[in-house]
């Protein structure tokens, strides 16, 4: 406790000179970072949404033994405000009843087109499949375990009136937010950065994923520039890929869709181990060219996108341990006070962004979750930058995003 | 090539009455051997032939009696030798034709084939009556005249000795003057069939269908009536009628279409059999002319009452349209609705994840993937196949999962399997229940009948009743109508069979009027017999006729277990 004191008099006894050398790390990683998001959302208006989109809206569907999900996901389909022109559901290789379940669905003229394989070909083969089938102007590919807002279609639709506009990306919120801490935090972590800070970054053309749960794609866009290419990371890749192509990718803001997090600490850091080592993989391997002033995939758009990624993801996933080490080495276990003292801080800015996020994610009932958010501090500045590290050591050192089960084995033996 | 075996076995002491000169017209050489072995065995003469132009040059360079040829023959046929010979030789003496073949059906069928000859034996040959067709050869046809198919068949079936309702009727009053007399129905032409079911008693009497277009709902077929048709015919009328006469009187005669059913039922044999036809809309048919449209409900009230039961046959998926179930069952596009549909390949590109029909990734021979332009050369390291869809060939929509529709012949019309009426289709059997109501009559399922009805009694024991009657009013001469009820009648039917049985009541009151004096009345009633005692009392009525019964059962093999019940002219007043 005495340690504690003192810890705290020697904060205020330093000058704002010694503060910034002390907080070096948050101020290179954490403030520019909430800065960036702020300054956006205060300095540019919201884009205008547009009149209703007129064109056709076809939904592919692609799933592997989704015999749970899929009915309802398809009739959550049936009850939208605006319903879909064309359903095409893929069952990919199921082993369970999703076969039976979609040819009778076809029957009943629930769906309208209906696809199944006997072997397991991978998400993303799964959604090219049906995107060949589709009719529709527009592609909405959706995750079969995904349950939507009345208005889903109709919203994610609206961009396209925008003849500029290639790709739509929803909004994806978390359903199973109460089931434990971990779904808690990721339901702050998506209201801050999918609701707050996609919308931000569709102020400044920023929208760099277009997630794989719910996106919504411009028909020729989707096809000239070859559908999905083989997972993981496959959603991101395409929306990378369509950017080079000068398409203006946007975020729908009112096209609400809910999905399942992980619930377990297990499930959650596999999925995240995943998702960095994928997005690793992608930016430095496959499309390492895009960071080349000499290549001619270079583009000054991306190179926001790549810079926020390399410092705020990258960099400061690894310059953390550094800090970690250096802070106590210097001040011993009054290091303990001193990060305490900078989460107090983060804390407030955190506060004011998840304000922002709420205000902004209309109906999302998710005030309450201001309780989280000391928790959430620690899981986002420190539990989820060590995840990171060991992904991207992972990745680098042992190319495990060509282990993944995500897609099936035959793939990653050839996949880019 | 013509081989001339014209010896004759004189020692043989069993000459024929005339030798005949035979020619031989068969190309089997067991055949031919095996005839000219009996037929010179048996006097005549023979000679072979072994195909048509041998056979020409034969009958042109000699005279015979009789000419056997085969119907099938390397060259030309049989007819055509006859009818060649024939036209060269017009009003010369003519042999007598045989024609010998496996196919009679096939021949008789044709008209101008079987006129042509005087005579068809079939296959495999019976030698003894080749020996005596040859010896009495049928008389010669002198001048054939081609007949039209139609009349033979007309003609042949209507000129059997049966006494024939013909459908449709030849006289337009036809139908007024009842068909209780006829044996059998003749169908000629089948239309207005329902009208035929409606004619009061056409339920309870065998239908012959000369029209070729009945099949199961037809007793017998008489489309090309042969000797074995013939015989068939007979069995089935004298089967209808023992069974008729076996149904209660009433019934008989019911106008109610559930007993009408019941009657059909038991005169064919006790069930109601489906079957499956293509030519009929229902895709039904049944072995009876009851129209479709009764059936079900009729049987659902015959079964209510435990009449008949039923068992389940076949389920028919029927137009919602039109009810026909001449339905097309065919895979769909789920699009365009086309049944052109072909199946092929996905191909899944393991290294650009794209996944497409086959035929997209097809250039010349070779597969090259139209995403990513490179050539997939190793099946299960760069490509495979997980699973099959149909493509349309109209609209070119693919899909693992083709819609399943119906399309109706009778209407055309198109629609989802699930839009379809669908029936259960039962085959029927009468119950013991309902045997019994049609022998014992509605109100008769209990057997301890007291009194009788005068329904029941034959005519000549009503003319005799009658005749007593008015003797006992008269001077009150005493009268005894006895009634013999045959308690085992039943029984012995179900195990024995109508035939035996009726042939042992037919004997057993043979027997009972030889044991009586020839003045009283015997006469068979349709279950009980009867008996008129005129001049005598009940009390002495019963013991002659107790003697009469045990001696006219005595040389009986089945045991009628006869029953006398007495009726004097007090009882029947009442």
């Amino acid at each position: 406790m005495e340690q504690f004191a003192l810890a705290i008099d020697y904060l205020f006894a330093q000058s704002w000179a010694s503060l910034l050398a002390l907080y070096w790390f948050v101020i290179v990683f954490e403030l520019p970072r909430y800065g960036l998001l702020f300054g956006t959302m205060v300095l540019l208006p919201a884009r205008k949404p547009g009149p209703e989109y007129k064109g056709r809206v076809s939904v592919m569907l692609a799933g592997h033994c989704e015999e749970e999900a899929i009915e309802r996901c398809v009739q959550a389909l049936h009850e939208q405000s605006r319903p879909p022109d064309q359903i095409v559901v893929v069952s990919d290789g199921s082993d369970d009843a999703m076969r039976s379940i979609i040819r009778r669905m076809q029957v009943q003229g629930l769906i309208d087109l209906a696809h199944a394989t006997d072997l397991r070909s991978g998400k993303s083969a799964g959604v090219n499949l049906a995107a060949g089938s589709c009719t529709g102007d527009v592609l909405v590919n959706v995750d079969a375990d995904c349950s939507f807002d009345r208005h889903a279609i109709r919203e994610i639709a609206r961009p396209f009136h925008d003849p500029a506009v290639g790709a739509v990306c929803g909004c994806i919120r978390t359903r199973n937010v109460n089931r434990s801490l971990i779904t808690r935090f990721q339901a702050i972590e998506y209201l801050v950065s999918i609701s707050l800070g996609r919308y931000a970054a569709d102020r400044i053309e920023q929208v760099t994923c277009v997630s794989g749960a719910f996106g919504a794609f411009r028909r020729d866009a989707f096809l000239n520039a070859g559908g999905l290419d083989a997972g993981g990371g496959e959603d991101f890749d395409l929306t990378m890929r369509m950017r080079q192509q000068n398409w203006s990718v946007r975020f729908a803001i009112g096209a609400i869709c809910y999905t399942d997090v992980p619930e377990t600490w297990r499930t959650f850091v596999r999925q995240r181990f995943r998702w960095e080592r994928d997005a690793v993989r992608l930016r430095y391997r496959k499309h390492a060219a895009q960071m080349n002033p000499f290549s001619h995939a270079f583009r000054l758009s991306e190179l926001t996108g790549e810079i926020e990624f390399l410092l705020f993801n990258v960099i400061a996933a690894i310059a953390l341990p550094f800090y970690l080490i250096w802070l106590f080495e210097i001040y011993g276990t009054m290091a303990i006070t001193i990060l305490l003292a900078a989460q107090i801080g983060l804390l407030l800015i955190d506060t004011l962004v998840f304000v922002a996020a709420i205000s902004v994610a209309k109906g999302s009932k998710s005030g309450w979750l201001l309780l989280y958010l000391p928790g959430y501090g620690v899981f986002g500045g420190l539990v989820m930058r060590f995840v990171r590290v060991a992904a991207y050591l992972q990745e680098w050192l042992f190319y495990a995003s060509y282990k993944d089960t995500y897609v099936p084995s035959k793939v990653h033996k050839v996949r880019e | 090539m013509v081989q001339t075996s014209s010896y004759l076995a004189v020692e043989d002491p069993g000459l024929p009455l005339q030798a005949r000169r035979v020619l031989l017209v068969e190309d089997s050489s067991v055949t031919t051997d095996l005839v000219t072995l009996v037929l010179t065995q048996a006097g005549h003469s023979v000679t072979c032939a072994a195909d048509g132009t041998a056979a020409l040059a034969a009958l042109r360079a000699n005279e015979f009696d009789v000419v056997l040829t085969d119907f099938h023959l390397p060259d030309i046929n049989g007819t055509e030798v006859v009818r060649r010979f024939r036209d060269a030789s017009l009003g010369a003496e003519m042999p007598v034709f045989i024609a010998i073949t496996g196919d009679v059906r096939g021949l008789l069928n044709d008209a101008h084939n079987c006129e042509i000859f005087d005579k068809v034996v079939p296959k495999p040959l019976d030698i003894d009556a080749v020996c005596e067709l040859v010896e009495f050869p049928p008389q010669r046809m002198s001048n054939p005249s081609p007949v039209n198919a139609e009349n033979i068949k007309a003609v042949d079936a209507a000129d059997l000795p049966f006494s024939w309702f013909h459908w449709p009727p030849r006289a337009p009053n036809a139908i007024d003057s009842g068909i209780s007399d006829a044996d059998a129905i003749l169908v000629t032409r089948a239309t207005d069939l329902d009208a035929l079911w409606e004619i009061p008693g056409a339920n309870l009497l065998p239908i012959a269908d000369q029209s070729g277009t009945l099949g199961v709902s037809a007793d017998v077929d008489l489309t090309s009536p042969g000797p074995e048709e013939i015989q068939k015919l007979g069995e089935v009328i004298e089967a209808f009628h023992l069974r008729r006469d076996d149904i209660d009187i009433d019934l008989r005669e019911s106008s109610d279409e559930a007993e009408r059913l019941l009657g059909r039922m038991h005169v064919t044999g006790g069930a109601l059999t489906p079957k499956r036809d293509g030519r009929r809309a229902s895709m039904m048919a049944w072995n009876s002319l009851v129209p479709d449209r009764m059936l079900d409900s009729l049987l659902t009230q015959l079964e209510a009452d435990s009449l008949v039961e039923r068992a389940f046959f076949e389920r028919v998926h029927c137009c919602p349209v039109c009810d026909s179930a001449r339905l097309i069952a065919r895979e769909e596009c789920p699009s365009c609705q086309s049944a052109q549909l072909s199946e092929e390949s996905y191909i899944h590109h393991f290294r650009c994840a794209h996944q497409a029909p086959e035929s997209e990734f097809i250039e010349g021979d070779e597969l090259i993937c139209p995403k990513c332009r490179r050539r997939l050369t190793h099946f299960g390291q760069d490509y495979d196949r997980p699973g099959q869809m149909v493509v349309c060939k109209s609209c070119q929509t693919a899909t693992s999962e083709p819609s399943v529709s119906f399309a109706c012949a009778d209407c055309d019309k198109i629609f989802a399997t699930d839009r379809a009426v669908v029936l259960d289709v039962s085959s029927a059997r009468l119950t013991d229940r309902g045997l019994s109501m049609l022998r014992m009559g509605r109100s008769g399922l209990s057997r301890g009948r007291t009194m009788f009805r005068f329904s029941d009694l034959p005519i000549d024991m009503i003319v005799g009743l009658n005749r007593a009657a008015n003797l006992w009013n008269e001077d009150h001469t005493p009268f005894v109508l006895a009634r013999i009820s045959h308690a085992n009648l039943f029984e012995l039917r179900d195990t024995e069979g109508l035939r035996q049985v009726s042939e042992a009541r037919r004997l057993w009151l043979s027997f009972l009027r030889m044991a009586l004096d020839q003045k009283y009345i015997c006469s068979a009633g349709r279950n009980d017999d009867y008996v008129l005692l005129t001049n005598m009392t009940s009390v002495s009525a019963e013991t002659l006729l107790g003697e009469a019964c045990i001696s006219a059962a005595r040389d009986i093999r089945l045991q009628l277990d006869s029953e006398i019940k007495v009726f004097g002219p007090d009882d029947l007043a009442k």
